[in-house]
């Protein structure tokens, strides 16, 4: 059986420091603690600063005594992680795995992967493969899909603007609200409604 | 490669593949030894010559023999000679030789064998509430373990880690639970925790400690026969011979399939798949 309380010291002891540590954790659909999904802010100096990244995770039975499965949403390019789906090929997530080891430590560690890619152990070939022949080109790329997919909350804000505007508020608070609650449609829509 | 398939050329019978060949004067031996052992019967500390038959019931004793020498010779423990003759498998000779080459010390760190003299802390003393690191629980010192690595957890939490490695088939190898560490967990505690809570589990654990003596050997095997007849073969010397099992199954030892003699194993292999071939087109 999952420790359910583990995993909720996990996720108030998680988001502690998110501002400093640049990784948050939260529940994906708000009542089912087996489904998560995690963000981590690109590595500054590398080609992914300024995208933020969300994981999906899913928490199997026995953890922590088995890994956590993650799983990027956010499309990257990396060696170490799939262009097509996420995958992700990390060590701790599979046998170096230890139940010492928390939701945020292997955050950490993903955002360590960011900056520290490991093309010898390819779970992309292809990236792999530019990231050894033409590194300038692989840098390239790398900025761009950061730019396109990592940094597309800003896009997301566009349309819940809108749709808040739509609701009948003034643009400037919606915009306001929403900078403050850092993009939660709901958190904004109750300040709105309470202010 | 079609042509060798097919007609295997006589030169190359004679040439190249001599070394699959069996000495036939060799196997006279063999099948006297089996005998001899068949006679000797539930006698359990016969010096090992040719090859042995290993029965259901002579397997624990025939591991203790290499557990001891290794226990006797580098003053350890069982389980942790148990843990270093997994990883080397179990080849005593090969330890000793390694002992004199890298020391003691590599030998043991690389089997994931860590002594510890002075135990960082007192667990039994302090009795302070401790947080395991693991469930965040505040549990008292007394439910708490500390394997030889230095590293503790409470009981609940190793307990949940050794039935997990246990289900997985990791038996033979349970490490630590803290990050990095190749340290391997004391089989007496692995035992007396999960057999508290899962005796079927823990009766498991215990036949794959058994068989690793099996698994994990490169001079000891199954006898192949169908159904098993639950014994085992132990080879000394070279492990390109035929042998007979006491419940009669004549096998080869390296490629277990029925003995061929004279032929080699690869060119039983091709032989066998040119016969499986044909069949389809003969009918």
């Amino acid at each position: 059986m999952l420790d359910t309380s583990r995993v909720q010291k996990e996720l108030a002891e998680g988001n502690r420091d998110t501002e400093t540590s640049g990784v948050s954790i939260a529940l994906h659909d708000g009542a089912d603690l087996t489904h998560l999904s995690g963000t981590i802010t690109g590595p500054v100096g590398t080609p992914y600063e300024g995208g933020v990244f969300v994981i999906d995770i899913r928490l199997p039975s026995g953890y922590p005594f088995e890994p956590p499965k993650m799983q990027f949403v956010t499309r990257v390019w990396h060696p170490n992680i799939s262009s097509q789906n996420g995958a992700i090929c990390l060590d701790i997530l599979k046998d170096q795995w230890s139940p010492a080891l928390t939701l945020k430590t292997a955050l950490l560690s993903l955002q360590a992967l960011l900056s520290a890619p490991a093309p010898d152990d390819p779970q992309d070939a292809v990236v792999a493969q530019q990231y050894l022949r033409d590194y300038q080109k692989f840098v390239g790329t790398a900025r761009h899909w950061t730019e396109t997919f990592a940094k597309s909350a800003s896009v997301g804000m566009d349309e819940k603007v809108k749709k808040l505007v739509e609701m009948g508020f003034p643009e400037d608070a919606v915009r306001a609200v929403l900078e403050a609650t850092k993009g939660d449609e709901n958190m904004a829509l109750e300040k709105l409604c309470s202010g | 490669m079609a042509d060798d398939v097919d007609s295997p050329s006589s030169s190359e019978v004679e040439g190249t593949e001599d070394r699959y060949f069996y000495l036939s004067d060799q196997e006279d031996d063999i099948a006297e030894n089996v005998l001899q052992d068949l006679e000797d019967g539930q006698q359990e500390d016969c010096s090992w010559s040719v090859s042995s038959v290993i029965t259901k019931e002579s397997l624990l004793a025939a591991q203790k023999v290499d557990l001891r020498k290794v226990m006797e010779l580098l003053a350890l423990s069982e389980h942790n000679a148990r843990t270093l003759l997994i990883h080397y498998r179990w080849d005593v000779e090969r330890v000793f030789e390694l002992l004199e080459q890298k020391g003691k010390d590599r030998l043991f760190s690389e089997a994931g064998l860590t002594i510890v003299e002075n135990k960082m802390i007192d667990l039994s003393s302090c009795c302070d509430p401790f947080t395991c690191s693991i469930c965040f629980e505040e549990v008292s010192p007394t439910a708490v373990t500390e394997m030889d690595c230095g590293h503790y957890y409470c009981n609940e939490c190793w307990t949940e880690h050794f039935i997990v490695k246990i289900n997985d088939g990791q038996s033979r190898r349970i490490r630590c639970m803290a990050p990095k560490c190749n340290a391997i967990c004391d089989e007496a505690i692995v035992r007396s925790l999960v057999s508290t809570r899962h005796p079927d589990i823990a009766d498991r654990f215990e036949r794959f400690l058994l068989e690793s003596y099996i698994e994990d050997n490169n001079k000891v095997k199954w006898c192949p026969s169908v159904p098993h007849c639950g014994n085992a073969i132990r080879v000394v010397g070279d492990i390109y011979c035929e042998l007979e099992c006491i419940c009669g199954k004549q096998f080869c030892f390296s490629c277990l399939s029925e003995a061929h003699s004279p032929c080699s194993c690869i060119m039983w292999e091709r032989w066998k798949k040119k016969c499986h071939d044909e069949s389809e087109t003969v009918n």
